[in-house]
């Protein structure tokens, strides 16, 4: 048994020297991935409201918080592998083989240099713009306009993300690995959490909770305790930025793949047309017509 | 209430009595609801994206279900480690609370060649002492002459019908673990489905194959698939939400199993020990009816006052 991976391409060099076929593959089913995780995400999102609108109990509450928050970081986890895959050339193996502290790394990055992330939705610079669209004055400023535009909603978008991931993570990841997490009512209720209780910072918003990460170090055990405001607030919140970091990926995997398709460096991102001035829009919508 | 039982030897309330009862009813009341509610929600989804024409979708939907039911598994892998096998010196829930990428896949491995003893310490029915004496609960709590030979017996009987049980079921999920793992990593690292508009499976003839579910592997050299062609996808979907919901089951009765112990241990408003509830209280056991004489039911219904509940 075997798989046949079937890429129809006029330059298979140029689809091995953006990631290979693989790569390209997956780049091109990210809608149907982005769909699912939208839904999922806004699913878990719905739960957490309807609990909260039947007034169930905070320790049911503070669980379907945390779902939404964990399924909120598997889309800023989807983000940041792809953004680590496309760093270097053998993306495939990037993709397929980071470890937590990798995603750690790229989202970091983008703190102290945004533009090595910028550079993977594959914006053209100011010098492609210009060798374009030289004939055309009206056309250049209303694309440099449409870049900028992008660049700073990217950056807006990238924000909401990276807080989510550095504020979240370790949290989210405790969900997924055995679940260590004291609900709020547990920890501040009568009788307390013994120790637990003394550890905690009450976040002061309910529902909250309080999660566990042990490290062993020798025969040294320490368990930091974290609390996690779960409150509709914080809740809404790793909804929307997880929703940010679905769109980040749909666009970054429409930028890679409708680039590798049609054997782009970069592409011109149209989003911002309508808010033009009308002269330029129309400079640059006959450009655009034209190719 | 009863007076016999001494508390001096119980360990520190501070540092592990409350923090324990606390993790315990936290797992109870927010833990599995929580997972229960994810599962049931990722078969709403993938019976939703299950209606559209879009199949990749339909195999994110699937990998859903298999990531939220596989969380269910991975969870009882903790717990049955940190109750089970606990780091020495410490509350066993600290043991539960330690990362370790190993975790699952050890428990679920190392559990088809455990003993009784060891699958009657993770059912809560026997305690391990730190020298690695294995006690019953009567004899841990001192209070083995409170219970007559034929009480002890009955409870022998019904121990041992417990853990056959379990021993079956955690077997079971050992398989699924074994089985799905993959598809579960896939899931939760970049949603590493393959496209079915690129990519086909064939035999070694060239014959197009159906898999359920297809995603690649990480960390290979060359980019790899790992796919079902056993199953459909609605049979694995059925698999995985029953064993995430027997995981969950499973999950439930260890955790009130432990509770039982702290629900005997009564707390004043500051987490003081102030006394001890009845020991007859300590046990519960989950069996099939086949494997549970009438004799030993009798008498643990009657003389114990366990009520016994099909399921």
């Amino acid at each position: 048994m075997y798989f046949e991976l079937t890429i129809r391409h006029h330059d298979h060099a140029y689809v091995e020297s953006r990631g290979g076929h693989a790569f390209f593959s997956h780049l091109r089913g990210a809608p149907s991935r982005c769909a699912y995780r939208r839904r999922a995400l806004e699913g878990a999102h719905r739960l957490y409201h309807e609990a909260r609108d039947r007034g169930d109990e905070e320790s049911r509450l503070s669980g379907l918080g945390l779902l939404v928050l964990q399924r909120a970081l598997l889309c800023a986890e989807d983000l940041g592998a792809l953004l680590y895959a496309l760093d270097r050339e053998d993306a495939w193996q990037r993709l397929t083989g980071y470890r937590v502290p990798d995603i750690e790394g790229v989202f970091l990055g983008v703190h102290t240099d945004p533009e090595q992330a910028l550079a993977q939705f594959r914006l053209p610079a100011d010098q492609e713009l210009a060798s374009e669209l030289s004939d055309c004055p009206v056309a250049l400023e209303g694309a440099r306009e449409l870049c900028r535009r992008t660049r700073l909603r990217w950056l807006y978008m990238l924000e909401g993300v990276i807080n989510l991931w550095l504020r979240n993570r370790d949290v989210a990841k405790a969900t997924m690995h055995g679940y260590p997490v004291i609900a709020g009512d547990r920890a501040v209720g009568t009788p307390s959490a013994g120790m637990i209780s003394d550890a905690l910072r009450d976040p002061g918003v309910r529902p909250f909770a309080a999660a566990l990460i042990s490290t062993v170090e020798g025969s040294h055990v320490t368990t930091a305790v974290h609390a996690v405001p779960l409150d509709p607030t914080a809740v809404d919140s790793f909804a929307r930025n997880g929703k940010l970091a679905i769109k980040l990926v749909e666009e970054l995997c429409a930028a890679q793949a409708g680039g590798i398709e049609r054997g782009y460096g970069y592409m011109l991102p149209l989003e911002f047309l309508a808010r033009l001035p009308e002269q330029q829009r129309e400079a640059l919508e006959g450009r655009v017509g034209r190719e | 209430m009863s007076d016999r039982l001494d508390t001096s030897a119980f360990p520190d309330s501070h540092r592990v009595i409350l923090p324990s009862r606390a993790y315990l009813l936290s797992v109870r009341d927010q833990t599995l609801p929580t997972r229960r509610r994810a599962i049931e929600d990722a078969e709403e989804l993938y019976s939703e994206l299950g209606r559209d024409d879009d199949q990749n979708a339909r195999d994110m939907a699937l990998l859903g279900l298999i990531g939220e039911a596989m969380q269910a598994l991975e969870d009882l892998a903790y717990f049955g480690r940190g109750y089970e096998n606990p780091l020495q010196g410490i509350a066993h829930y600290v043991t539960a609370t330690i990362y370790s990428a190993l975790t699952p896949t050890t428990f679920f491995q190392q559990l088809k060649k455990w003993d009784d003893d060891r699958l009657l310490v993770l059912a809560g029915l026997r305690v391990r002492e730190p020298g690695g004496d294995v006690l019953s609960m009567a004899r841990a709590f001192d209070a083995e002459d409170q219970f007559t030979a034929v009480e002890l017996a009955a409870i022998e009987e019904a121990e041992a019908a417990t853990i056959k049980l379990v021993r079956g079921y955690l077997i079971e999920l050992a398989r699924i673990w074994d089985q799905f793992f993959r598809y579960f990593h896939a899931y939760k690292h970049g949603g590493l489905a393959v496209n079915r508009d690129d990519c086909r499976l064939l035999d070694d003839d060239g014959n197009p194959q159906t898999a359920s579910i297809a995603v690649w592997w990480r960390r290979k050299e060359e980019p790899q698939v790992h796919a079902d062609t056993n199953l459909t996808s609605d049979q694995v979907a059925d698999a995985i939400a029953k064993a995430g919901r027997l995981a969950l089951q499973i999950s439930g009765f260890l955790v009130e199993s432990r509770l039982r112990v702290f629900q005997l241990i009564r707390l004043d408003d500051a987490g003081r020990i102030v006394g001890v509830e009845d020991p007859r209280e300590l046990w519960g056991f989950w069996f099939h009816g086949e494997d549970l004489s009438s004799r030993a039911r009798g008498v643990l219904e009657r003389r114990l006052g366990i009520a016994f509940t099909a399921l």
